[in-house]
């Protein structure tokens, strides 16, 4: 008697290999948990893949993030990484941004050209982390003999620090190490949220670099403090997906979720090996390569000239 | 009396004759074609979709005339789709572009053939032509809008898309004989379903069809169902939308939080 592999997914309509869907979980949930993104912006594609709809690729992906966002961020909250009071602060102004961002793809749906400009601006927002991420953390290898990236950074007296020192509303964040005024962080998640909104994604990864580099906060509590941020903002849309389009398959979240889970563990552990520059560089590759396949999807011309309404 | 009666009752059965008659006829006309394939079987006769469902086989098994062959097609209900056509925006991206409509579509169209269809199809002609039950001949029966002047890529591109979620399929050489004794032969044919397949009512058309022609015709009902886990899940997500979300996001949690424990457990053993 041969051992089922495969499970019926009763809301995605279709059946998948357990094997394969607990694969795909386990290496995005490595990447999850070594550079704090959701991995939303992977998984969802590679979904789509599989044949699951993109509508429930998207929702039941959300699902599994809360699982490997939790486990992610237990173990990063033991090693110390999270910063509570940082990430309540964004995940408001990311809700508020959120609230926004709905607004503003609706007078661009209306307005027609709404996918055109959420793929380019996707593009674009990849090519520009990805390519910034890439050649600050390369320079920052490349200068072995210097100290930790951190503490030089914070010794260079900018434009940017003197105007972040002359705002109101300061406060001290112990986890992170920085002073910085309340409105910062309540800013940087609205536009985060903003973003993320118009992009469909739960924008992990907008907000790791905005938390290193405009926030200036060290890579690990930034790790953390994402992964704290994104557990709340999917448990957001895991409820909401399920309640107004009923798209959020939960046999397949869960599958997903235990490779995931598991996969955020590691990632946590292998995480605090790495350098801060060893993460960015990294987590800038996956970044741009993402980049790279989206460009060549708009570039080249697809097998099928047609496709279902709300598919990528 | 009685000779006027005889008469009566003599005109009276010639009436009923010839009603019987014209009754029988119609029927015949109404069906269209000859005879139905005989003692027909499908087995099972609805599909369950259980947890393990990876789409199925069904078998059919009947009697056709011995100089004929067996064509059997199982369709969906028909409806509109909506789809998005990819087009080129700024002359250089790739984009979803203009929604269009297609009407009339079935949901589901597999046709199961005999190794012979290349000859019959090369045979036929006329209105009862095996060509009518090919996926090309949904294009007379699917109107598309807006209008383009495109229709004809615009049908090639829709029947890709069917085809690539298994939903279209054409499967040949699924139907082989034996057993030809009177002038009738027994069939069997095994009936591939695709995992994509939807709960609901679907249809098995059985054909006789004969030097191209089709000359009969039997049509069964397909029941397609959730069964089990998978029944009760849809259950709650479609009825209950709220709960299944708040039970989903605990269900995570709790996941992530046991791996959490876990991994700190294991931590500390070592």
């Amino acid at each position: 008697m041969s051992i089922p592999w495969h499970l019926y997914l009763p809301i995605a309509g279709n059946s998948v290999n357990v094997l394969l869907v607990f694969g795909l979980g386990g290496i995005v949930g490595l990447l999850s948990g070594i550079f704090g993104v959701g991995g939303g912006f992977l998984m969802t594609p590679l979904l789509i893949m599989i044949g699951i709809p993109p509508t429930v690729a998207a929702a039941s992906d959300s699902n599994q993030i809360v699982g490997a966002s939790t486990s992610g961020t237990m173990a990063h909250f033991r090693l110390g990484n999270v910063d509570i009071k940082m990430g309540s602060l964004l995940l408001v102004g990311g809700v508020l941004g959120g609230a926004v961002g709905v607004q503003v793809i609706k007078i661009l749906r209306s307005m027609g050209n709404a996918n055109f400009l959420i793929t380019v601006t996707y593009v674009l927002m990849l090519g520009f982390i990805g390519s910034y991420m890439f050649q600050e953390s390369l320079q920052g290898l490349l200068k072995k003999n210097k100290p930790v990236e951190e503490k030089a950074s914070a010794s260079k007296p900018s434009r940017y620090g003197k105007l972040l020192q002359k705002l109101p509303m300061q406060i001290y964040f112990e986890k992170s190490g920085v002073r910085l005024s309340l409105l910062m962080p309540l800013i940087l998640g609205v536009f985060v949220g903003i973003l993320a909104a118009i992009m469909g994604v739960g924008g992990g990864f907008i907000m790791v670099p905005v938390m290193v580099y405009l926030l200036r906060m060290p890579m690990h509590v930034v790790v953390g403090t994402s992964l704290f941020q994104i557990l709340f903002t999917c448990i957001n849309v895991t409820i909401l997906q399920s309640y107004t389009n009923h798209t959020v398959d939960f046999i397949l979240a869960l599958i997903l979720l235990l490779g995931s889970t598991l996969g955020a563990q590691f990632g946590a552990k292998l995480s605090k090996k790495l350098k801060a520059d060893q993460l960015k560089i990294l987590l800038a590759t996956l970044v741009l390569v993402v980049m790279v396949k989206m460009l060549f999807d708009l570039l080249l011309t697809p097998n099928i000239l047609l496709a279902y309404v709300g598919g990528h | 009396m009685l000779k006027r009666s005889r008469a009566v009752k003599s005109d009276y059965c010639k009436i009923l004759q010839i009603l019987v008659l014209a009754v029988c006829l119609n029927l015949a006309a109404s069906a269209g074609w000859a005879e139905e394939p005989r003692q027909t079987t499908i087995t099972p006769q609805a599909i369950s979709i259980g947890a393990f469902y990876n789409g199925t086989h069904l078998k059919a098994e009947g009697r056709i005339p011995a100089d004929s062959q067996a064509i059997i097609r199982i369709t969906g209900h028909n409806g509109d789709l909506h789809l998005k056509q990819k087009g080129k925006a700024l002359g250089l991206l790739w984009m979803n572009l203009n929604t269009l409509i297609f009407e009339n579509v079935p949901s589901v169209y597999l046709l199961y053939l005999p190794e012979t269809f290349e000859e019959m199809l090369q045979a036929s002609s006329g209105v009862d032509s095996v060509a009518k039950l090919t996926l090309a001949s949904l294009e007379e029966q699917i109107q598309i809008s807006p209008e383009s002047g495109n229709e004809d890529q615009l049908f090639a591109e829709f029947l890709k898309l069917k085809k690539s979620e298994g939903l279209y399929a054409v499967h040949k050489d699924s139907i082989h004989y034996s057993d030809t004794n009177d002038g009738v032969k027994s069939f069997e044919a095994d009936l591939k379903i695709p995992s994509r397949i939807k709960p609901g009512e679907y249809t098995l058309d059985l054909y006789t069809v004969k030097d191209g022609q089709i000359t009969a015709r039997k049509s069964l009902d397909l029941p397609v169902k959730l069964a089990g886990f998978p029944a009760m899940l849809s259950s709650l997500a479609f009825q209950h939308g709220a709960l299944y979300g708040i039970l989903a996001t605990l269900v995570a949690l709790f996941a992530g939080l046991l791996m959490g424990f876990f991994f700190s457990g294991a931590k500390a053993g070592h």
